[in-house]
Formats: C-alpha cells, sequence, structure tokens
C-alpha cells in the first residue's frame, strides 16, 4: 500500500513537477522573450522601461540639440526679416530714383555705371546711345561730344555752381553731383530747359521796359533836351525841344545835321565850348535858359527851360519893393529890418532921419559912436531876446540930435523862417515922449484915488468886526438858551419819575381812605383830593412826554396802515364823551392806507378832539378826512370860540392856553398842542390851523399816503384784534351793583360786538341765565357788591357750578395787599378802577388767548 | 486689488452654468490670465464647456475631468475646483493634442518649441530653470507610454509632472479640456514659467516586496494580463491575497498593488478591473510578457508624502500652492483606512489643489498609484538666486 501510495504519491509528484515544470517552462520562455524582445522600444511596457532608463540621458542629450534647434530657428526668422527689410529698402530706393524728375546714375570709382533709373537710360537711347550696366560715362560722353551732341559746357567750380551742359537741340542740363563712400560717384542731371528760355525771355522784355521807360522820362521833362551826336547830328530829342523849337518831329526824327536845321528855328542851336548857361528871349516874349553839358564820347546835351514865369516875377518883386519903400518913409514911425548878423537890411526915410544914414552898420552900432548918449548895452538884451524867437516892447529914453530928451517905444518882432530859425528882427520905434507926460498926469490923479479908497476901507472894516462880536455874543446867548432847555429837559425826565413814585403812592392811600371815610362828611373832601392827585399825575406825565419828545427820546416808527382803523376807534371813543361837554360828533369814514406811526398820529388826533370839545359849547364836531394827491389831511372842525388870528402861534407853545369855557378840562394845563407840535416835528407830518374867533376852529395834520400792497400782515391781525373780531360774539356777563356802570359796559361791550348780559347782583343774574349750564365766554365782577356780597365770592359760585371755569375779570378800587393776596390762588385777572375802554378790551383779550 | 499669485477656487454646485458664475466671482482679479480647472465627470461636460467659456472671456482655460478633486479642504467628489494663476507671477502656455497615437518626436520638439516661445513672449523668466511642464491626458487612451515617451525626448531638462484624466471609477468617460471644448483621447501640454521658486516631485509609499509573479501571458495593446507564473491571472492574484476572485474590487486592488522593479526602483502597476469571464486583470498602465509583477507591502500612506513636503518646504519656504495629482487608488485607500481627516489637515497645511488621476506622470515616466506635483513656494526667489 505504501508503494502503492508512493507510487501514488510519486505519480502524484511527477504530475505535480510536470505541472510545475510547464508553468517554469512557460515563466522561463516569458523571460526569455522579454530579455530577446527587450530592444523592441515601440512595445508600450518597454516604452515605459525606456523612459525610465532613458529619461536621464535623453533628456541631456536632447537638451544640447533642442537649444541649437531653437536658435537656428530663431537665427532664421531674423535672417528672413532682415532679407525682407533689404528687399524692401531696395524696392523703395529702386521708386524714390524712379520718381525722381532728374535723370540719375550711380557710378562705380572707375566711372562705369552701376546703377540708373529709367530716366537716364531713355535719354541716351533717344540719342542712339543704348546703355547699360558696366559702360564708363566718361566713354559716352566723350562719344556724345564727338557727335556733336553737347554743344557746350559751363564747367562747374568747386562750391556752388554745378555744370551746365548745352545740347545741339537747344536743352540744357544741370548736373549735381555727390560722391559715394566707395569712391563713386552719384549723378543727377535736371532738364533746365525751360528754365533758361524763361530766363532768356525776361531779360529782354526787361531791356526793352527799360528804354521805353527812358523815352517817356524824357518826353515827361520840363525842358527841353537834345543830344547831339559828336558829328553834329540831331541823336535825340522830346518833345518839350520840338515845342520850343517849333521843328517837325518828322524832321527831327530823319536825325539832321544841326547845321541844316539852326536856321529853321530862331532858337539858340549852337553849341558853346564850355559847360554854362545863358538865356535868350524869343520873340514871343519866351525866356529861356540854355545850358550846355559836354559828355566824355565827345556828345552834347543841349537844354531849354523855359523861365518866363520866374523873370516876370522878378520884375514884379521889383516894383513892389519900390512901393514898400514909398509907403514905411511916410508912416510916422522908424521902420527897420535888422539881421542876424546885427547888419541893417531895411531902414526907412524916418528911421534914417533920426538917426542918421546906419543903414550898412551894425544894428545902431555906429550911432553909439556917432551920438556919445547913445548906449547899445542898454538895449542889448531885448535884441537878445527878439534873435531868440521872441517879441520885445520896451520903453527907453534918449537923447535926440538936438539934445533934447525922449521917449522912444522899442517893438522888435522877430522874423521866423519856417524850420523855426531866427532870421533877423523887425524894429518899429515911436516917439512917445508927449502920451508919457498925460501919463505921468494920470499917474498922480491914481495915486491920490487910491490913498482915500484904503481909508475907507479901514472903516468899513473896523464897522465889520464890531458886527461879528456882537454875533459871537449872539451865538453865546443862544447856545446858554439851549443848554438852559437842555437841562430843564433832563431834569424833567429825572424827576418825573422820581415824581410819580410818592404820588402812586398817595393815589393808593387816598383812595383806602375814601373807603373808609365813604358816607361821612369828609368824603367830598377825600374825593376832592383824588381828583387834584389824578390832575397832578396827569400833568406829571404830560411833562414826561413833552422832555422825551425834546430829549430826542421818541421816534417814529412807521408802516403803512388803514387810517378807518385808526378813526373807527377815536370816533368810538369820543362819541362816549359828547354827552359831558354837550356837543355832537360827526364822523366821516375813508378807505385810505398812510403811511405813518399809528400810535403817535394818534396821540395828536386825541388832542384835536379834546380841544374841540373842550372849547366848543353845545356845538358841532367834526373828524373827516380830505385827500390830496401824496398826502391826506386829517382835520377836525369845530363850531367853538375859535381863536384869535394873533394867538395862532401862541397856543402851540407850553403852558399857553387860551380862556377856555367853564366846562374846560380841569387837567387842561395848555401842553397839549405843544406835544401836537413836537410830535409833527416827529412824524414829520405838517400841521395846519384855520380859526375865526367866535366862529370856530378847525386843526388838520398832512399824512403821507400809504401803499396797499405793504400793508404788512401783523399790522391787519393787530388791528383786527383791536377791531373786535376776537370780541365779537362773544357773551360777556357782568355783575356790578351800579346799575350806571352795567349800562356803560353795555354801551361799551356792545360796540365791540359782544352779546352782553349784566346784573346788579348774582341772584339777579340767576333770574336771566343758567348760571352754571349757559354759554358763556367771560365774566366781569365788580369787587363790591351790595348786601355783603363780593365779585369775589359770586365768581366762585358760578365756577364752582361749571364744569370748565370761565375766564373771570374783577374790576375794583380795592388796592389792599388782602385782596391781591385773595384771588392770587385763583384765575382771576384784577383790574383797577377807573377802567379804561382800551385797557379792558386788552385784559378780555388776554383772558380769551 | 490686492496683489495675488494664485487664486484656488471650488464650486460645488452641480449646475453648470452655476458652477461657472461661482468660479468666475472667486477668480475675479485682473491680474488671473490663466485657469486650471479639475471637474468632475458628473457635469453635463457641453453644458460646462459653454458656461466656462463664457464666464471667462479673456483668459485661457485648461483641465480635465477627474476621479476626484482636490482642494485644501480636503477630498471633494462632484465638484469643480479651479486654480487661477496671475500674470505677474506667471507665464503660461498650453497645447492640445488631439490624437495622442500620431504624436511623434517632430510633434513634441515643435510642441515644446512652441510653448517656449509663447512663455518668453511675457519676458517673466529665463525659461531655463524656470519652468515645468504639466500634462493633462486622457485616462482611459492606453498610450500614456509612448506618449509621454516621444514628448520627454523634447522637454530638453524642463522638468515635468501630470496627470491622466479619471471619471469617478466609470472607466468609460475622460475628458481632457482646452480652450473651449472637451476631447477625448487628447492630450494638454502646459508650460509654467514663473517667477516663484518650486519643485517637481513624486512619491509612493511602497514599503517592501512579498511576492515575485511573472506575467506569462499578455495583451500589450488591453493592458490585459491573461497569465501569471502560467496561471491565470486573476485566480493567481486572489490566491495571493487569499481571497476570493469575485471579491476583487479596486478597494482590493489599492490596497495590494503590483509593481515592477527597474533601475533598482519599485514602480507601482495599477490593476484596474479583474475581468471574470477569462480571469485576466486589466492594467492602468502598460505591461508585456516576461516582466516581473512583484506583490508589494504599503507603508503609510501619509508618512513619505509628509516627509517629502517637510523637506521641499525646508529649502524652498512655505508652499503659496501645492499643484497635484494624486492617484485615485491612494484615495480609496485613505477612504477605506477613515483617513480623511488626516488627508484634510495635511492638504489644508500645504495647500495642495489638484485631482485624483487614473495614472499620474514624472518626467516623461507614466505611474500608478503614486502622489505627483509641483510645490510652488510663496516667497519669490531673491535677486541673488536668479543671478545663479
Amino acid at each position: 500500500m505504501t508503494e502503492i501510495t508512493n507510487k501514488d504519491a510519486l505519480i502524484d509528484q511527477i504530475a505535480e513537477l510536470k505541472k510545475q515544470n510547464t508553468v517554469l517552462k512557460k515563466i522561463n520562455y516569458a523571460l526569455m522573450e522579454r530579455v530577446e524582445n527587450h530592444g523592441n522600444q515601440f512595445a508600450p511596457y518597454a516604452a515605459f522601461e525606456n523612459s525610465v532608463y532613458l529619461a536621464e540621458q535623453v533628456r541631456n542629450k536632447t537638451l544640447k540639440l533642442n537649444n541649437t534647434l531653437a536658435e537656428l530657428e530663431r537665427s532664421n526668422r531674423a535672417l528672413t526679416i532682415a532679407n525682407d527689410k533689404a528687399n524692401t529698402f531696395k524696392q523703395r530706393f529702386t521708386d524714390a530714383i524712379e520718381s525722381m524728375s532728374e535723370a540719375f546714375v550711380l557710378l562705380d570709382c572707375d566711372g562705369r555705371i552701376i546703377l540708373q533709373n529709367s530716366k537716364f537710360s531713355s535719354f541716351w537711347e533717344e540719342l542712339g546711345f543704348p546703355i547699360d550696366v558696366g559702360i564708363n560715362l566718361k566713354d559716352l560722353k566723350d562719344r556724345a561730344k564727338n557727335r556733336g551732341i553737347i554743344s557746350h559746357v559751363h564747367p562747374g567750380d568747386a562750391y556752388n555752381i554745378n555744370p551746365v551742359y548745352k545740347l545741339s537741340d537747344g536743352r540744357w542740363f544741370q548736373l549735381n553731383e555727390r560722391r559715394t563712400i566707395e569712391g563713386g560717384w552719384v549723378l543727377l542731371y535736371s532738364d533746365i530747359t525751360a528754365l533758361k528760355t524763361a530766363e532768356n525771355v525776361r531779360y529782354e522784355q526787361g531791356m526793352a521796359n527799360k528804354s521805353l521807360l527812358l523815352q517817356s522820362l524824357i518826353d515827361n521833362l520840363s525842358q527841353g533836351v537834345i543830344l547831339i551826336s559828336s558829328r553834329m547830328q540831331v541823336e535825340v530829342w522830346n518833345n518839350r525841344f520840338a515845342q520850343i523849337s517849333q521843328l517837325s518831329p518828322n524832321l527831327l526824327n530823319e536825325k539832321p545835321y544841326f547845321s541844316n536845321i539852326s536856321n529853321l528855328t530862331e532858337l539858340d542851336l549852337k553849341p558853346k565850348t564850355a559847360d554854362g548857361y545863358y538865356v535868350q528871349t524869343l520873340s514871343n516874349g519866351t525866356v529861356l535858359e540854355i545850358r550846355d553839358h559836354h559828355l566824355t564820347n565827345g556828345k552834347l546835351i543841349k537844354t531849354y527851360t523855359d523861365i518866363t514865369k520866374r523873370h516876370r516875377y522878378a520884375e514884379s518883386l521889383k516894383k513892389s519893393e519900390r512901393w514898400l519903400r514909398l509907403i514905411t518913409d511916410n508912416v510916422p514911425a522908424m521902420i527897420a529890418y535888422v539881421g542876424a548878423d546885427l547888419k541893417f537890411q531895411f531902414t526907412n526915410q524916418v528911421y534914417v532921419n533920426w538917426y542918421g544914414d546906419s543903414a550898412t552898420g551894425l544894428y545902431e552900432l555906429e550911432n553909439r559912436q556917432n551920438r556919445t548918449k547913445f548906449n547899445f548895452d542898454k538895449i542889448k538884451p531885448y535884441v537878445d531876446k527878439a534873435l531868440s524867437g521872441e517879441s520885445v516892447s520896451f520903453e527907453t529914453e534918449e537923447i535926440n540930435q538936438e539934445g533934447n530928451p525922449y521917449y522912444l517905444l522899442k517893438s522888435y518882432v522877430p522874423n521866423i523862417d519856417s524850420q523855426g530859425q531866427v532870421l533877423g528882427f523887425f524894429v518899429l520905434v515911436r516917439d512917445i515922449t508927449e502920451r508919457r507926460k498925460n501919463s505921468l498926469a494920470l499917474q498922480k490923479a491914481h495915486d491920490l484915488l487910491e490913498i482915500r479908497v484904503k481909508e475907507r476901507t479901514f472903516q468899513l472894516q473896523t464897522e465889520i468886526e464890531g458886527h461879528r462880536q456882537a454875533q459871537v455874543s449872539l451865538e453865546k446867548a443862544i447856545e446858554e438858551a439851549d443848554q438852559a432847555n437842555m437841562s430843564k429837559t433832563k431834569f424833567l425826565a429825572a424827576v418825573s419819575h422820581d415824581l410819580l413814585q410818592p404820588l402812586n403812592a398817595a393815589q393808593l392811600f387816598n383812595s383806602s381812605l375814601s373807603e373808609q371815610v365813604q358816607g361821612t362828611n369828609l368824603a367830598p373832601i377825600v374825593s376832592s383830593v383824588d381828583t387834584s392827585l389824578n390832575d397832578l399825575e396827569n400833568l406829571i406825565c404830560t411833562l414826561v412826554d413833552i422832555s422825551k419828545l425834546d430829549a430826542g427820546v421818541v421816534k417814529a416808527d412807521k408802516s403803512p396802515f388803514k387810517l378807518a382803523d385808526l378813526l373807527n376807534n377815536l370816533a368810538n371813543e369820543y362819541q362816549q364823551q359828547t354827552h359831558h361837554y354837550y356837543v355832537s360828533l360827526h364822523y366821516v369814514a375813508t378807505d385810505i392806507v398812510v403811511y405813518s406811526d399809528s400810535v403817535l398820529l394818534a396821540r395828536v388826533l386825541r388832542n384835536f378832539l379834546s380841544n374841540a370839545f373842550r372849547y366848543t359849547e353845545n356845538g358841532k364836531v367834526l373828524l373827516g378826512c380830505r385827500r390830496h394827491s401824496d398826502y391826506v389831511s386829517i382835520e377836525v372842525w369845530d363850531n367853538g370860540v375859535g381863536i384869535a388870528k394873533e394867538k395862532i402861534k401862541e397856543i402851540f407853545q407850553e403852558f399857553k392856553r387860551l380862556k377856555s369855557s367853564q366846562t374846560a378840562f380841569r387837567n387842561g394845563l395848555g401842553l397839549g398842542l405843544a406835544i401836537v407840535d413836537k410830535i409833527s416835528k416827529v412824524l414829520e407830518h405838517p400841521i395846519k390851523v384855520n380859526s375865526v374867533q367866535g366862529k370856530g376852529s378847525m386843526f388838520s395834520i398832512q399824512v403821507p399816503l400809504g401803499k396797499v400792497d405793504l400793508l404788512p400782515t401783523l399790522n391787519k391781525q393787530n388791528n383786527q384784534a383791536l377791531q373786535n373780531t376776537i370780541l365779537a360774539q362773544r357773551t360777556v356777563w357782568v355783575i356790578d351793583n351800579d346799575a350806571n356802570i352795567c349800562d356803560g359796559m353795555t354801551r361799551l361791550l356792545s360796540g365791540w360786538d359782544c352779546i352782553i348780559i349784566t346784573a346788579v347782583s348774582l341772584e339777579h343774574l340767576k333770574q336771566q341765565v343758567d348760571i352754571y349750564n349757559d354759554h358763556a365766554d367771560i365774566l366781569i365782577v365788580d369787587y363790591h357788591l351790595d348786601d355783603g356780597e363780593t365779585g369775589l365770592s359770586a365768581a366762585k359760585v358760578i365756577n364752582e357750578g361749571r364744569k370748565i371755569t370761565l375766564p373771570t375779570l374783577m374790576i375794583t378800587a380795592n388796592y389792599s395787599k388782602s385782596l391781591k393776596n385773595e384771588i392770587e390762588n385763583t384765575n382771576i385777572l384784577l383790574l383797577n378802577k377807573p377802567i379804561k375802554p382800551m385797557k379792558l378790551k386788552t385784559s378780555m383779550l388776554y383772558l380769551l388767548r | 486689488m490686492t496683489n495675488i499669485k494664485t487664486i484656488v477656487a471650488v464650486s460645488k454646485s452641480i449646475d453648470a452654468a452655476q458652477a461657472s458664475k461661482e468660479i468666475l466671482q472667486q477668480l475675479h482679479h485682473v491680474d488671473i490670465k490663466f485657469v486650471l480647472f479639475y471637474c468632475s465627470a458628473v457635469y453635463q461636460l457641453d453644458e460646462l464647456a459653454v458656461s466656462m467659456t463664457k464666464c471667462f472671456k479673456d483668459v485661457d482655460i485648461v483641465g480635465c475631468t477627474t476621479a476626484g478633486e482636490i482642494t485644501n479642504e480636503g477630498c471633494e467628489q462632484n465638484s469643480i475646483v479651479a486654480i487661477g494663476f496671475s500674470s505677474k507671477y506667471f507665464s503660461i502656455s498650453a497645447k492640445a493634442i488631439e490624437s495622442m497615437g500620431e504624436f511623434d518626436i517632430v510633434d513634441a520638439q515643435t510642441t515644446i518649441n512652441e510653448l517656449t516661445e509663447q512663455c518668453r513672449l511675457n519676458e517673466l523668466a529665463p525659461i531655463q530653470d524656470n519652468s515645468f511642464l504639466l500634462t493633462l491626458l486622457d485616462g482611459l487612451s492606453s498610450q500614456e507610454e509612448q506618449f509621454l515617451l516621444t514628448l520627454n525626448s523634447a522637454t530638453g531638462g524642463i522638468p515635468h509632472f501630470g496627470g491622466s484624466a479619471g471619471d469617478d471609477v466609470n472607466l468609460a468617460n475622460t475628458h481632457v479640456f482646452y480652450q473651449n471644448k472637451f476631447y477625448q483621447h487628447a492630450a494638454i501640454v502646459i508650460m509654467f514659467n514663473s517667477k516663484c521658486s518650486f519643485e517637481v516631485f513624486n512619491c509612493n509609499h511602497i514599503k517592501c516586496p512579498t511576492e515575485k509573479l511573472v506575467v506569462t501571458s499578455a495583451d500589450v495593446e488591453t493592458r490585459t494580463v491573461y497569465e501569471l507564473n502560467a496561471m491565470p491571472a486573476a485566480i493567481e492574484y486572489a490566491n495571493l491575497l487569499d481571497i476570493n476572485i469575485k471579491d476583487l474590487t479596486p478597494e482590493v486592488f489599492s490596497l495590494h498593488p503590483l509593481a515592477v522593479k527597474v533601475g533598482g526602483q519599485y514602480y507601482i502597476r495599477s490593476i484596474q478591473k479583474a475581468n471574470l469571464e477569462d480571469f485576466s486583470l486589466t492594467f492602468y498602465c502598460a505591461v508585456d510578457v516576461g516582466i516581473v509583477l512583484t506583490a508589494v507591502e504599503m507603508a503609510n500612506i501619509f508618512s513619505s508624502l509628509t516627509e517629502k513636503l517637510e523637506d521641499i518646504t525646508s529649502h524652498l519656504g512655505k508652499p503659496e500652492l501645492v499643484l497635484a495629482c494624486d492617484c485615485f487608488l491612494r484615495r480609496i485607500e485613505i477612504e477605506q483606512k477613515n483617513l480623511s481627516e488626516q488627508a484634510r489637515s495635511l492638504f489644508a497645511q500645504y495647500s495642495v489643489a489638484g485631482f485624483n488621476s487614473y495614472g499620474e506622470h514624472i518626467d516623461g515616466i507614466h505611474l500608478n498609484q503614486t502622489f505627483t506635483g509641483v510645490f510652488i513656494a510663496e516667497n519669490e526667489p531673491n535677486e541673488e538666486e536668479m543671478n545663479d
């Protein structure tokens, strides 16, 4: 078994080994195959293997190769670019030489043609010399010369002039040449034939023009000219010569010999041996100046100048000089003309008679020698002045030939030519001996007069001084007066405040006193004291106003506003007072807008109205406006007592008051119109007064018109406030135990369009309205009510029952501190008596705000 | 406006127009002249192409689809991450190669020359030593190796890295975006010329080899391995891991990768899928018969990366930005091991932005399961360094 097993095992082993052998053989084969075919590097794996093995080697080897290749490529490119450039340049060069108008040729150092343009080659071709590169230009030229093609050569010089060739066919060529670096030549041939031809034509034309010009020049000469040849033959002549000689131009054109024509004219044609001139007078009166000019070549020019006019002028000059002398000799003055050399050039007979014959000497120099009394030095400054171009006159005393002194007035007037040069001076000497005597007498009389005038002037000056001193003292007096007035004003301003303080206290004491003495016999006295204190207060306030106006503290604050707003109020206010004065007030409404200060204006108008009321009894007062072109005159008329004419000025003075009626204000202090006057000055509104005693007065103020569009809205609002719009239709409850006051209130408040309910007590009010629920806007109570009731308690009762506290105004004459304390914690506004309408209104507005 | 070098923008809006608008708002700065974006494959790509183009009129835009987006807030999905570059610090040129298969060495040289010339125009810094290349390839083209090898022959030593576009493990729909269009089977080569200091780097976390497997049968074109050690490949791989063949999922692949050793270094060859009908394995990268695949044990996924970043920081200073291509299998590993929070903080620390790729590129090599990227320093090199 073991054998079998062994055998089996061996068989298995053999099989296994066989199998292994196969595997190993296969492996062996594969490996051998691999080894043998290792070189096949195109197989992918081999490629991989190679790349691993050879990576480094290949890299190094190829590196150099690649660099070389890249370098080669670059230099190839550079070469191509360079070639392209060279070709471009060559082409451009060819284009350039072809585009030239000149024939171009480039020669080597031996003179053989290297390059030419078509102009050059076609030129030679036309001449029958076909040329090509390599031909020597010199040979070519020699051949051309031999054949007579080049007819003339103007060789150039080394500087500027280039050689010029003239060809037999009349063409001209100019040569420009330049050495090349290699020793050859660049030659440029310009065809200048056209230029040459043009130059010739121009030269010929120039010559022709010149001779034409010359002939016309000669023809236009005013002289007659003739050119005679050395053979005494006429060569050139002009028109003037023909005129003068009266020879026919045709004859002259034939260039006749002189001898043949000399008999045909009276003109002297004979040549004179020497240059010079002579004068010939022709039969027709023409005077000629004839001149001979011998030329170097034996020719002769004769000129004939017509000097007839000049000749005649000289004649007439002589005649006029004779006239002049005749005149000057008969003038009763010495006249002379002295040249710049101080020699006399002219003296009239009078001069000669006076000084003797000195016509040729230095000015009066000889006189000095002749007459010892004459002093040249004395007149020298005047002579110098005259010679410097100045006219001079002077008087001098001389002794005449008889030895008597004479006074002479001498005038030297310089003779200045057109260049400003002094050629000499005219002398005019007059005998003024007689005149001088007269003038001396006159001088004496004059001197006397002067003394008298001086005396009188002194007297007058003394008088004026007196006046001036008087004026100075007057001014001083005025200044003092002004100062006094000023200190008065200052005093009033200072004192008024101090005065008012104790006065107000006195008023307060007095009012509490009046309550205490109520019902006793002292009451009337206290009342009088109260009145007096009020007057005093008014007086002081007025004084303060005046002092303010005087001190210039008050300034007008002008703005446009509706005059009606102001006048309506004033009319209302004064309507209330009419019954006090037994007058009736008429008011005419207006819609004018004025430009002014409404407060100051109101003050003036109040004054007018008060005065009118005061001085009118049982009469009428009228407030109205009169419109003028640029202002409105606000006028107050009355039919009262009037003012005497002589008093009208006085009434504007301080403390002046006219005797008034019995009903005049007690507090009328006579200051009203003084204030008016001052305000009118501040406002710059003129005041006017018209009055007839016993009939009545008219006071007016002139106010400038305002522009409607400048009417400020703010002002409007203010005016509206004053115009009751806020108070209008307001319900006002008034409790006052005085029925009169209730009446007054009713009237006043109705005027402001309020709905008013008045009551004498709280109970009375309750009867009229439901005090808790009825609508009301404002409550006005008097502090003192009947039966121990006070306004305060009444207000409390009403307000406690109302949802919203009624704005309350309490009127009282009680100034006590206790009352003030009592209402301190309430919303009640306290208003002291006496109530003024404006104050009441503003208080109500304040409560309703 | 403030002086900026780069701006990273993120939009989680799934609506193409809205997302574009949000990106524009974040990147709105006069200096921004170039935008690189990575978007999830869930977007309506035609709509996104239109709206991105509309939003960025005078700006060059380049991008690709991803298998996940990386922002300094960690890994995202179904989002767009976009990086704007200031023209004051970066001169950037890009070129699309529409057909990767026809890319030859002349094309490669022309491409590099064109990009170099374009970068030079801005005269920012010399090309040599101040430039790096970024490649974005269609991750399902199977032509990455040849393309990168060809390109690498022309790069002339310019540092290079890149990633292959992904599509959230759908393996069907990877795209790259250039100018105004999404392309398939296409590649984009981008040259960055910059005044900033930078370092291109790559790292994996292979710990040690375990088993060796020889590919005994394979299809090179489709990257399919039929046999490992003469056994059906999937079975052999499952046996090695001692698991059922049905459990061969990307999660398994990510944790148990296979690698090849070339030049003394291990390079992971990531398995894309196991084909159960013939027990073959399809890979994300080139395979061939006779190559030895080594099963490797993986170390901590962050330790080598952290080490690398610390090392670079030590000589370049703080990063302005780390532009990354991180293999999507690494993301899967992180998710499986619940290390997302750790990833987020690392990425935040180094301002990492990028995407999860289907393959990574470094200096012409196509790799799997690695982290490749460029570390762009915050500080500008001073004058002396510039002159060196």
